[in-house]
C-alpha cells in the first residue's frame, strides 16, 4: 500500500509563500510586487469591543422607524458618558425623555430604533513578519508575501512571532538551555537548538529580549509560562524532553547567525498551520525549490522520525516495508516498517507513527 | 465493453477527522457481501489538504487485496462496473473531516426556546459559541453581557450562523422581535463583510417582520418554530437548516471535496447522519431499543432509538486525536488517571496525551498509551451521554433515575472501540462509561461500514440491509448489569446458565466483581437470575428470579455486579487493585503491565 506519511518540512532552501491575514475585515497597507522587512506594517483593523446596545426608540416610546428624527448623533461619532444620544418631542431639560450614553465610546451602528456603542477599541496592526516579496494582495484581508529561505517546521508552539538572528545555544541537541548562557550577547536574538527549555531560562530570556525560541520538546508544566512570554517558542518533536531531531539541528547548525522569523502559530484543524522557523539564506536565488504539496511516501531508504511508542523522538531509515500487518505490543496488529535506528538496532514500527523530513 | 448499469457493487467510503475507511461491497451470488476493507490517514489537513488522496490510497489497497482494478485513467474510478470485473457501479461517502459550524444561541426563555433551539443543534457537527436569553438579562438596560458579548462577536465575524428563535405561535410577537431588531442592529454594524446565516426558529407570527429586519442585513433562513406550543417541540426545521449550512459551508469547502462529490452517486452525509439512518434501520428491522456510540478523533456521538424515539447527539470537539485537549479541559487528568490500572505520573500523561493530540494519525503501541486512550474514550462518552441525558436521553431508567434507560443493544464504532486490541477492552470501556443496566447486547462496528452503509440505505436498500445484517457488527456479548449497591463481596447474584448443548453451569457472583463465562458467538443460552434483595437486573422487580435467552459473542456473557451507579475506589491503590482484577476476569492482564 502505497503510504503518504505526515511530512516534517526540513529544507534548506525553498521559496516559500505566507498568506499574512487580518482575522476580520480592515485596510491593506502594501501593493503587489512591494519588497517587505519583517518588521513593516502590511494590514491593519479595528478590533471592537465594549460593546453596548441601547433600545433608543424603548427609552424614549417611540416607534422604531420613526427614530431618525430623534436621533443626535450619526454613525461614527464620538459620545462622552452622559451625551444625549436621542430625545424626545419638547425642550429636552424641562420635559423631553432622552436617552443618555451611559460611556464613553463612539457609535459603532444605528438601526432597528437601536444604537451601538463601543466603548473601546483597539488597533491591530499586522506586521509582515517575514523578509520578502508581496505577490499577491486580498483586498482588506491581507497579502501573500514570498520568501527565500530555509525552513524548519514544529508540532507545538506559543503562538506569537519573532524576527532576529539565530543563535545555537548548545553544541549538542541533547543538552538543555544553560539559563547563564542567555547573555546580553543573546538580546534580540533567535535561540534555537535545545534539548528543553526551563523556567529560568524562560526569564531570562525574557530579560534579553530574545525574539524566540527553538527547542527539541517542553514540559508540559511549563505551558502556561511559555504563553505568558513576549516571544514564541516552538518544539519540534513533541511534549516532554526530547533532543531535536539530527537533521533539523544539522541545519540549524548550519546556519547559525542567519536572520529568522519564527513563528509559534498552530491550528491542527481546518487548514492546519504548523509552527516553523524561516531562515534567510544568503544567495538563495538559484536553486530555491518552490514550496508544494509534498508527494513523499514511505518507502525503503526513507529518514523517518518516530512520534509514537517506545522510540518515541528517534530517528532512522526505513530498511523494509512488510506487505502484512504485524502484531505492536498491544497486541493490536498494524501494517508497519522496520526502520534502523542510528543506534543501529531494528525496530517494527507502525507505519502511523513515523514521520518523514522534507 | 459496459454492463448494464446497476448497482450491484459499490465502495463505502468514511473519511473520519484522522482515518479514511472504505469498503468494497459487491452481490455475491444473490447477496450483497462485504468484500474487503482498507484504511489509511486521512489527508484533509497539510501536508497533503486534499481529500481524494488518502480515499485512492485506501482503494488502491482494495485493489492490491482483491486483484480488481478500481481505478483507471488519471485515478478516477471505473463506473459502472465492466464485465471483466474492474470497477464498480456506484460510490457513497460520509464525511466528519470538515471543522464544526460555529453557532451562536439566541432566545427568549432559558428553560423554553433556548433549550429547544439547543436541542435543535445537539445532532448536528456544531460548536455553540454564545448563548443568549433574554430572560437573564439585566432589566435596566434590556441587554445583558451574554447579548452584549454575543454581538461583539457578530461585529468581529466570529460565528458561521445565528439560531434564533422565541415565542409560540400565536403568541406575541414583540419579544421576539426585540432580539430581532438587537441582533440586526450588530449585523448592520458589521456590514456586508461579515454577512452571516441567520437561521429563524421562532414564533412564525413574526415571521413577516422578521423578514423585514433581516432580509437586508443577513442570509436569512426562515424555518419552523422549534416551540409551536409550550407542549410540543417541533426540532426538524431547525435541524435540517443547521446540516444544511454545515454541508454547504463546511464540508464543500473541505480540500479535495469536490473530486469525491464527482464520485458519489448519493450526496456526501454527515457521518453521524450516516451511523443515525443505520441505528434507526437496526432498531427498526429487529424492533429492540439500540444505542450507538461512535467515539472519533474529534467527535463523539451518542445515539439510538429508545422506546421508538430516536435521537442524536454530537459532541463535536471530542474525541481521542484532536479532540483529546478539550477531554482534558473539561474532566481534568485525574479523571482520566482514574481508570488506569497502574500508576502513572500525571506530567507524563499530560505529555502522552498532548502528543497524540498533536499527531492524532499515530496508534498506541504501548499498554500506558493505550490505557489512557481508553480513559479518554470513557470520559468522552460519559460527557456526551451527560449532554444527552438532557436532551433527549431523558427520563432516566425505571432502576436507577441516573441511569440509561433500558437498551437491548449498544453498538460501538471508532477505532478505540471497533479496533481495540482485545475485545474485551472494547467491553469494559463501554461498561464503565455507559454503564447499561440490566440485560443488553455489545456489539462494534469491527469492519467499520456502518455510517456509509447508512448513505447505501438511500441508493440501494437491499445491499445496506444485507450488508448490516452479516457484516455490520461483531457481538461482543450479552451484558447482565445488577443495578444497586451491597456490601463488596457478599453475594449479588445466583445464577444458572443451561447452554443449547444441555450443559449447565450454577453461578454466585459477588457485589463488587465482574464475571465472564463463556458463550461463543452464534451460540444461545437460557440463562436463570436470581438477584438478591438489593439488586435488580430488569427483568422485574428487585429480588425477583428471572429468566431470559441470552446470544453469546467473542467475549461471552459478561456480569457486571459492580453496581450501578458504578463507584470507583477513592484510595488510589484499592482503585488499581479493583481496575486490575476487573481487568484479570477479563482476561486483560497479560496485555497490561
Amino acid at each position: 500500500m502505497t503510504y503518504h506519511p505526515f511530512v516534517t518540512r526540513v529544507v534548506p532552501n525553498m521559496l516559500i509563500r505566507r498568506e499574512r491575514l487580518l482575522p476580520f475585515r480592515g485596510e491593506v497597507l502594501v501593493t503587489t510586487g512591494q519588497r517587505v522587512q519583517p518588521s513593516d506594517i502590511i494590514a491593519r483593523t479595528t478590533v471592537p469591543s465594549g460593546i453596548h446596545l441601547l433600545n433608543v426608540a424603548k427609552a424614549l416610546a417611540v416607534d422604531s422607524t420613526d427614530i431618525s428624527r430623534h436621533l443626535r448623533v450619526g454613525f461614527g461619532d464620538r459620545v462622552a458618558r452622559g451625551d444625549v444620544l436621542a430625545a424626545g418631542d419638547g425642550p429636552v431639560r424641562l420635559f423631553g425623555r432622552t436617552c443618555r450614553s451611559p460611556m464613553s465610546g463612539v457609535v459603532a451602528g444605528i438601526s432597528n430604533g437601536r444604537v451601538l456603542i463601543q466603548s473601546s477599541s483597539s488597533t491591530l496592526e499586522l506586521a509582515a513578519h517575514y523578509r520578502g516579496t508581496v505577490i499577491n494582495v486580498m483586498s482588506g484581508l491581507g497579502a501573500i508575501i514570498e520568501i527565500r529561505g530555509a525552513l524548519v517546521q514544529g508540532i507545538w508552539g506559543s503562538d506569537k512571532e519573532g524576527f532576529g538572528v539565530m543563535k545555537l545555544v548548545v553544541d549538542d541537541p541533547a543538552e538543555a538551555i544553560d539559563p547563564k548562557a542567555i547573555d546580553v550577547t543573546c538580546r534580540g536574538t533567535v535561540l534555537a537548538g535545545a534539548f528543553s527549555v526551563s523556567e529560568e531560562a524562560l526569564y531570562r530570556a525574557q530579560q534579553m529580549e530574545i525574539q524566540g525560541i527553538l527547542v527539541g520538546g517542553l514540559d508540559t508544566g511549563l505551558q502556561d509560562l511559555v504563553h505568558s512570554m513576549p516571544f514564541p517558542v516552538v518544539v519540534t518533536e513533541g511534549m516532554g524532553r526530547f533532543a531535536i531531531s539530527r537533521p533539523i539541528f544539522d541545519l540549524l547548525q548550519a546556519h547559525e547567525g542567519q536572520e529568522a522569523s519564527i513563528r509559534g502559530t498552530i491550528a491542527t484543524r481546518g487548514g492546519a498551520v504548523r509552527p516553523e522557523i524561516i531562515i534567510y539564506v544568503p544567495r538563495t536565488d538559484e536553486g530555491a525549490i518552490p514550496e508544494a504539496r509534498p508527494e513523499f511516501v514511505l518507502e525503503r531508504g526513507s529518514q523517518v522520525r518516530i512520534v509514537r511508542g517506545l522510540h518515541l523522538g528517534e530517528t532512522g531509515e526505513v530498511v523494509d516495508c512488510p506487505l502484512h500487518a504485524k502484531q505492536l505490543p498491544t497486541g493490536a496488529s498494524g501494517r508497519g516498517v522496520e526502520v534502523r535506528l542510528e543506534s543501529g538496532e531494528e525496530v517494527f514500527v507502525a507505519q502511523a507513527n513515523v514521520e518523514l523530513f522534507g | 465493453m459496459e454492463r448494464e448499469h446497476e448497482l450491484e457493487s459499490m465502495l463505502v467510503a468514511d473519511c473520519g477527522s484522522t482515518t479514511t475507511r472504505v469498503a468494497l461491497i459487491d452481490l455475491v451470488g444473490n447477496e450483497f457481501h462485504f468484500v474487503a476493507g482498507a484504511e489509511t490517514a486521512t489527508t484533509v489537513e497539510v501536508p497533503w489538504s486534499r481529500l481524494s488522496m488518502g480515499v485512492r490510497e485506501a482503494i488502491r489497497e482494495i485493489e492490491r487485496l482483491t486483484g480488481r482494478a478500481l481505478l483507471g485513467h488519471q485515478e478516477q474510478l471505473i463506473v459502472p462496473e465492466r464485465d471483466n470485473g474492474s470497477g464498480v457501479d456506484g460510490f457513497v461517502a460520509t464525511l466528519n473531516a470538515a471543522v464544526p459550524l460555529r453557532l451562536a444561541v439566541v432566545g427568549l426563555i432559558r428553560s423554553l426556546s433556548v433549550e429547544s433551539l439547543l436541542k435543535a443543534t445537539d445532532s448536528s457537527y456544531a460548536v455553540i459559541q454564545d448563548v443568549v436569553a433574554r430572560d437573564d438579562m439585566t432589566a435596566e438596560r434590556g441587554t445583558g453581557s451574554s447579548m452584549q458579548a454575543m454581538l461583539g462577536n457578530v461585529l468581529q465575524n466570529r460565528h458561521d450562523a445565528i439560531l434564533l428563535g422565541g415565542g409560540i405561535d400565536g403568541g406575541a410577537i414583540a419579544p421576539v422581535l426585540e432580539a430581532v431588531q438587537d441582533v440586526a442592529t450588530a449585523l448592520v454594524a458589521g456590514g456586508e463583510a461579515g454577512r452571516t446565516h441567520v437561521i429563524f426558529a421562532g414564533n412564525r407570527d413574526a415571521r413577516p417582520q422578521v423578514a423585514q429586519v433581516l432580509g437586508e442585513c443577513s442570509n436569512l433562513h426562515v424555518v419552523d418554530n422549534v416551540l409551536p406550543t409550550l407542549e410540543t417541540e417541533d426540532l426538524g426545521g431547525a435541524q435540517e437548516a443547521i446540516d444544511m449550512l454545515y454541508r454547504e459551508h463546511k464540508m464543500d469547502r473541505v480540500p479535495g471535496f469536490g473530486e469525491l462529490k464527482a464520485w458519489v452517486s448519493t450526496p456526501v452525509l454527515p457521518t453521524a447522519e450516516g451511523f443515525g439512518v443505520v441505528l434507526r434501520y437496526l432498531a427498526r428491522l429487529s424492533e429492540l431499543d439500540v444505542l450507538g456510540v461512535d467515539v472519533g478523533g474529534v467527535t463523539t456521538q451518542l445515539a439510538g432509538v429508545i422506546d421508538g424515539r430516536y435521537g442524536s447527539t454530537v459532541n463535536a470537539e471530542l474525541g481521542v486525536g484532536y479532540g483529546l485537549g478539550s477531554i482534558l479541559e473539561q474532566v481534568g487528568m485525574d479523571s482520566l488517571l482514574r481508570w488506569l490500572p497502574f500508576e502513572m505520573d500525571a506530567e507524563e500523561a499530560h505529555s502522552r496525551i498532548l502528543n497524540k493530540a498533536l499527531r492524532p494519525m499515530t496508534i498506541p503501541e504501548t499498554t500506558e498509551d493505550l490505557a489512557l486512550e481508553q480513559a479518554a474514550a470513557r470520559e468522552a462518552i460519559s460527557l456526551t451521554l451527560e449532554r444527552a441525558r438532557s436532551r433527549w436521553l431523558d427520563g432516566g431508567s425505571s432502576l436507577h433515575p441516573e441511569l440509561l434507560p433500558p437498551v437491548d443493544l449498544i453498538v460501538g464504532r471508532g477505532a478505540v472501540l471497533s479496533q481495540a486490541p482485545q475485545p474485551a477492552q472494547t467491553v469494559l470501556t463501554l461498561l464503565d462509561s455507559v454503564q447499561p443496566a440490566g440485560v443488553c447486547t455489545l456489539a462494534v462496528d469491527k469492519v467499520s461500514v456502518l455510517p456509509q452503509v447508512g448513505a447505501l440505505a438511500s441508493v440501494n436498500s437491499l445491499a445496506a440491509a444485507q450488508v448490516v445484517s452479516r457484516a455490520g457488527f461483531l457481538r461482543l456479548g450479552t451484558v447482565i448489569a445488577l443495578a444497586g449497591t451491597g456490601r463488596e463481596g457478599s453475594v449479588a447474584l445466583q445464577m444458572k446458565v443451561e447452554y443449547d448443548d444441555g450443559q449447565t453451569i450454577k453461578v454466585e457472583v459477588p457485589y463488587g466483581a465482574l464475571e465472564v463465562l463463556p458463550l461463543m458467538p452464534g451460540r444461545k443460552a437460557v440463562v436463570e437470575l436470581r438477584p438478591t434483595s438489593q439488586f435488580d437486573v430488569g427483568l422485574g422487580r428487585k429480588g425477583r428470579r428471572a429468566t431470559t435467552e441470552v446470544e453469546g459473542g467473542v467475549v461471552g456473557i459478561i456480569v457486571d455486579a459492580r453496581g450501578r451507579p458504578l463507584v470507583l475506589p477513592g484510595d488510589e491503590g484499592e482503585r488499581r487493585a479493583k481496575i486490575r482484577e476487573w481487568s484479570r476476569e477479563l482476561g486483560l492482564l497479560r496485555t497490561m503491565r
